[in-house]
């Protein structure tokens, strides 16, 4: 049995099999990965990732044997992941799936490309309207049957790259003519100055012709989010039938306006977040009318513009976030001990539901269950500066809110100095700037300043940036007042330069996942000045990135690891990260202090005998400081015997042999970690 | 050899495929990323588009404007990779292969990325 119409399912395998020609690209890029880096715990988390979300969108567009033989790759990678010794003994199996994989997708591509397109001919003849996956293919094949031109998204691109040149030639422009005002002025000549004001009158008129310019651009690459939503429907009506739930999908906002290119990329995450409602949150029939409530749930997809950005909202009626599963999971994934669990609060425990593996179902089937949808979900919308927040209330219902910013090419920016460089920030997320003194600066285990009558939780960017203030500072600084959501907070800098109008930029596919940083300028010099994140920003001042949960808060727990051999830096690197953790490498003690100084660590691996500051001094001077004094510390030194007392006297935790063995080295971080659990390892 | 270009980056001498490289420039001014992981030392721009700069060269140094890049490609990434000085290619014949010093490295563009990508990727 089937809900869909023999078009829609047709339109709806075609979406699929495109993106899970991507997929399986990806896991095949993957493999190979795997093949090279032996058991690499990220790699195998990432092909999970990728094949539940095949798996979900199989499903969906009524593959069953595609979802089932993603569910089997799953199963074997998930018997690597737990032995991940057997990786050469498991990649031929792994290949094996991933053929069989890619034969069910061409199957099912023959076949979708097999069926006529019988609705062709009937629109072009009377007019009538054709079904919408005909729809492309009647553009095509009737020019002027509508008023519209396709073009690629990459055209539209370019014309806006051209568009945004123009203001930066316009900025130049000006500069010289500043120049040339000046030597005007200089030399008394009253007829030149006439002339500059009249070509900076032109430069105004050419400001006005390129805003309109990109706007309409602009208006282009938008679509209203209704094209993306009526899509959803038929997926979450499909998968309540199979959940043996009766669910009313509402749908608000539709005509919310979002960038095209982002209305694919946005797709999966909310499929995922509709999945988890259908799923996990509302309850079925029986139990409802058992709870008082209305046998049908209800599921609502939203949309608004906010501020800068647009706002989709996936909530449900049903018995809200189980708190304590979600303990459960973490415990039994091996994240906390039952103690330190119990202690968290709400919002850990729903930060906790987007790290890798945490799953609060306890059967995997299709659907969910094996911890690789959430944190998906939020690194889907990471790569896209986007956020996701959650509320919930139990009995009553969860609701999980996207919230993407709508980055335009040209933008009024804010500028400013930290330790020497230029940033920028959005001006519209910018409601106030002002000085501020030492004295209005409220350090400790919640860091805020104080503005009039406001206390504002606070991030001190030369901190979070881990740039020094200039030579000559004073004590003096500038503080910028932001929003983010409903968040008022501060953010220190050196200097306010001022408002600018500037183009913005990607900053280059190898570091989008950088979430602190929602893309860079090119000054009127050629300088790249890079633009913070206000979205991230908020989040950090609202952890308090700086004190009790740091790393964390920030994604992998970090350890710092100091080592001058590179090839001893790369091993742990990569160990580290087969154990969960995300490294920081760097080749000695003093360059490690300086760290330590700035960014929060979960733990230390040092090295012993290291230029400029050894490891000896570097542990003695961890334990000494009041602040990183219960920073667990493992010390790898190819004397591990001989220097074991020494360095355990002289304050480390553990000691590992060279060459490093990533059982041991992961014992002893864990272990380390652990034992020092109750001590924070940063104020 | 002919399909590889041989660079100097600090101490290390590497080959660098020549599928992989798009262009020779001057590094220009190198904005650091805080938070961006090594090797990337810091952010360029070459003809409007952004760059990120690896240096592989150990330890890495600070970038001056003049010093010379390569800017790679691998898919539809692209970055700067700072070298030193390039290799004539006599000298990098005789790398090639024989117990030279230093020892010639192949760079493996691919892997290199991958690398920058996964330390990239924990936000």
């Amino acid at each position: 049995m089937t809900d869909w119409d023999a078009d829609e399912l047709r339109t709806l395998r075609a979406f699929f099999l495109d993106e899970a020609e991507e997929h399986l690209e990806t896991v095949a890029r993957e493999l190979g990965a795997l093949r090279t880096r032996s058991g690499e715990a990220a790699t195998v988390t990432s092909l999970l990732r990728t094949l539940h979300t095949i798996k979900g969108s199989a499903g969906s567009v009524e593959l069953p044997e595609v979802a089932r033989a993603a569910h089997t790759f799953e199963d074997r990678l998930i018997e690597l992941r737990n032995a991940p010794t057997t990786t050469e003994a498991a990649l031929p199996s792994l290949e094996a799936a991933l053929a069989q994989m890619r034969a069910l997708v061409d199957g099912a591509r023959s076949e979708v490309r097999a069926e006529p397109i019988t609705a062709l001919a009937t629109a072009g003849e009377d007019g009538a309207a054709a079904p919408r996956s005909d729809r492309r293919a009647v553009e095509r094949a009737v020019p002027g049957a509508e008023q519209t031109v396709r073009v690629e998204v990459e055209r539209i691109d370019e014309l806006m790259d051209a568009a945004s040149e123009l203001v930066f030639d316009r900025t130049r422009i000006t500069r010289r003519l500043l120049d040339v005002e000046t030597r005007a002025q200089a030399l008394g000549d009253g007829e030149l100055v006439r002339l500059v004001a009249a070509v900076q009158d032109d430069l105004e008129g050419l400001r006005r012709t390129s805003a309109t310019l990109q706007d309409r651009i602009r208006r282009v690459r938008r679509v209203e989010i209704g094209r993306l939503f009526a899509r959803l429907v038929q997926p979450v009506r499909e998968l309540a039938r199979k959940e043996g739930k009766e669910v009313t999908l509402s749908l608000d906002g539709e005509e919310t306006e979002i960038d095209k290119a982002l209305i694919e990329r946005i797709a999966e995450p909310l499929l995922h977040l509709l999945r988890n409602a259908v799923a996990h949150g509302v309850e079925p029939p029986e139990v409802r009318q058992a709870l008082g409530k209305p046998r049908q749930g209800m599921v609502s997809l939203t949309a608004r513009q906010a501020d800068d950005a647009v706002e989709i909202a996936v909530a449900d009626d049903g018995q809200g976030i189980d708190l304590l599963g979600v303990r459960r999971a973490l415990v039994a994934a091996g994240r906390v001990d039952e103690e330190a669990a119990r202690a968290l609060d709400e919002p850990s425990l729903y930060a906790a539901l987007f790290e890798p593996g945490v799953s609060t179902r306890v059967a995997a089937d299709d659907v969910a269950g094996r911890g690789v949808g959430l944190d998906a979900v939020r690194e889907a919308l990471a790569r896209m500066h986007g956020t996701v927040s959650v509320t919930s209330h139990a009995g009553r219902g969860a609701a999980f809110t996207v919230r993407l910013p709508m980055t335009t090419a040209v933008q009024e920016a804010l500028l400013f100095k930290v330790g020497g460089h230029v940033y920028a920030v959005p001006a519209a997320r910018v409601h106030e700037t002002c000085d501020v003194t030492l004295a209005d600066l409220e350090l400790g285990e919640d860091e805020r300043l104080h503005v009039g009558e406001r206390v504002l939780p606070l991030v001190r960017l030369g901190a979070l940036l881990g740039v020094p203030p200039p030579p000559g500072a004073s004590a003096r600084r500038a503080a910028l007042i932001m929003t983010a959501g409903d968040l008022e907070f501060a953010a220190t800098c050196d200097k306010v330069i001022g408002p600018r109008e500037i183009v913005v930029r990607s900053l280059a596919p190898l570091l989008s996942n950088l979430s602190l940083f929602a893309g860079a300028t090119i000054s009127g010099a050629g300088k790249v000045q890079l633009i913070l994140d206000v979205t991230r920003l908020g989040e950090i001042a609202r952890q308090g990135v700086h004190h009790d949960r740091p790393a964390r808060a920030l994604g992998l727990p970090r350890v710092l690891v100091v080592d001058d051999s590179r090839s001893i830096r790369e091993a742990a690197s990569l160990i580290l990260a087969q154990g969960g953790y995300a490294a920081d490498v760097v080749a000695d003690g003093w360059e490690a202090w300086e760290l330590l100084q700035d960014r929060p660590f979960l733990a230390l691996v040092t090295d012993l005998e290291m230029p400029r500051l050894d490891g000896w001094e570097l542990i003695a001077r961890v334990r000494r400081s009041p602040e990183l004094t219960g920073l667990p510390i493992v010390v790898v030194s190819s004397r591990a015997e001989a220097t074991r007392a020494r360095v355990v006297a002289a304050g480390a935790d553990s000691v590992v042999d060279k060459p490093l063995r990533r059982k041991a080295l992961l014992d002893a971080v864990d272990r380390a970690v652990s034992e020092r659990a109750t001590i924070p390892a940063r104020r | 050899m002919s399909d590889v270009l041989v660079v100097d980056v600090g101490d290390r001498r590497v080959a660098v495929p020549v599928a992989h490289v798009r262009a020779i420039s001057a590094a220009g001014f190198v904005t650091p990323v805080p938070t961006a992981p090594l090797p990337v030392v810091g952010v360029t721009q070459l003809r409007g588009q952004i760059l990120p700069v690896l240096d592989v060269g150990q330890p890495p140094r600070i970038v001056q404007p003049q010093d010379p890049l390569l800017v790679l490609e691998y898919g539809p990434a692209r970055a700067a990779l700072v070298f030193t000085r390039l290799c004539p290619p006599d000298e990098a014949a005789a790398s090639d292969g024989a117990p030279a010093e230093p020892p010639l490295e192949r760079l493996d563009v691919g892997a290199l990325f991958d690398l920058v990508r996964a330390r990239a990727g924990a936000p």
